[in-house]
């Protein structure tokens, strides 16, 4: 089984795989950030984002490659991301960890003690 | 005449955007900053001020610093499971540099036989740019509504410790002669006299306590600085206000060192310069608890907040 994902690392590898802001679409390292923002509904710390995906790539589970920036950015480049396979599965069995953990319990939770 | 400026000429600090350069990874700094350009330009400056546009660039740049990387390069390898390391880690940190910084007061605390710590301009300048970071953070309607609370509880009960020592002056007053002979006596320490130090024991543990509370709650140490803050304003205008009103009952003029002259009032003066120095110690110890409170916030939550 792949490493165990903390929820920020499946936050990240989500907005890649579906992301529903038009920004999040274009997967650069700024389209992430908003796409996570608007995912997880709070603000997130832009250092945090590059963090995860740095970790992310390291492990395989994303790739990255370069484009060409425009006048905004002072010609800058982008770092555009895409999920990698062995990401697609890690998030399958981040799913899958959590719907065991949860197994056999009734909602919503109640305090018994 | 107006001179406009176009979008493409606005750029962010240049000390701040060398400081990213250096704390991002080589592979990475054109693109970060590339990034960060792009959104400063197209969304932060056209909505902010232009001091609220580069507070919210450095901002960004803090947001860079990372201290589990630091921790993990020098505890050794790695581990099995990289988010549960990662939540020991900050929580160590937090409770290293709260432990720290207590450890540093407590003894500028001894230096001084527990009397006024020796570097009192210290103390203005760090609770200056403790404040300051503090007001400058993130802030939200969550966040006030988690912390008014706090600082409320806080404020009443520092309020309460001041009054209850006030009264104890005013009904079993010391003569202020023999305050001064043991005050200048060579082993003079405020230690020895529990009426003194214990009412500012209780004060500073209310300081640190509501700044702990606040940190824990929100997972910010900034708002725990607030939070302290806040509610040593708060506490010392409630003490203010009490010997303001208590002085226009008609109990006749009374000197609380236990004199009686016509032109006193019954409590003596009102004590105004309270309220900023309790805001000064209130920031310092404010920032310690929450220090603490970070600690514990760190163990509770995701590697997100952090």
């Amino acid at each position: 089984m792949a490493e165990v994902l903390g929820a920020f690392e499946q936050a990240v590898l989500l907005s890649l795989i579906r992301p529903v802001t038009d920004l999040g679409k274009e997967a650069y390292g700024r389209g992430i950030l908003t796409e996570v923002r608007h995912r997880l509904g709070r603000e997130v710390s832009a250092g945090a984002v590059y963090a995860t995906l740095d970790r992310l790539e390291q492990k395989g589970l994303i790739s990255s490659k370069l484009e060409a920036g425009n006048a905004v950015r002072a010609g800058r480049p982008r770092r555009c991301y895409a999920i990698a396979a062995e990401g697609v599965r890690a998030l399958n069995d981040a799913k899958a960890a959590s719907e065991r953990l949860y197994a056999g319990l009734r909602w919503p939770l109640r305090n018994t003690s | 005449m107006t001179l406009r400026t176009s979008r493409e000429e606005v750029y962010p600090p240049a000390w701040a955007e060398a400081v990213l350069r250096v704390l991002v990874a080589p592979r990475n700094r054109d693109t970060i900053t590339g990034d960060l350009l792009e959104e400063y330009r197209e969304v932060i400056v056209p909505a902010r001020s232009r001091f609220g546009a580069r507070t919210w660039y450095v901002r960004q740049v803090v947001g860079f610093v990372r201290v589990d990387g630091l921790i993990r390069a020098v505890r050794g390898g790695p581990r099995e499971d990289a988010m549960f390391d990662r939540l020991a880690d900050k929580s160590m940190f937090w409770l290293v540099a709260g432990g720290f910084a207590f450890m540093a007061l407590l003894g500028a605390l001894i230096r001084s036989s527990f009397g006024p710590p020796a570097g009192l301009g210290v103390f203005v300048v760090l609770s200056a740019i403790l404040g300051v970071s503090a007001a400058i953070s993130k802030w939200s309607r969550a966040d006030i509504q988690r912390l008014w609370r706090i600082v409320l509880v806080c404020g009443i009960l520092m309020a309460l410790v001041l009054v209850v020592r006030l009264l104890v002056e005013v009904f079993d007053p010391v003569d202020p002669v023999d305050r001064f002979l043991a005050r200048a006596r060579d082993d003079y320490s405020e230690f020895n006299y529990p009426r003194r130090w214990v009412p500012a024991a209780a004060v500073a543990l209310i300081m640190i306590g509501g700044g702990l509370r606040a940190a824990w709650r929100t997972a910010r140490v900034g708002m725990g600085t607030i939070a302290a803050l806040a509610a040593s304003v708060v506490g010392s205008l409630a003490y203010v206000t009490f010997v303001a009103l208590g002085n226009t009952l008609p109990l006749g003029p009374q000197d609380p060192l236990g004199n009686s002259p016509r032109d006193l009032q019954f409590f003596g003066n009102i004590p105004s310069m309270l309220i900023p120095v309790l805001a000064m110690f209130g920031t310092v110890l404010g920032t310690i608890g929450a220090l603490f409170g970070r600690a514990l916030s760190a163990v509770k939550n995701s590697p997100a907040h952090g």
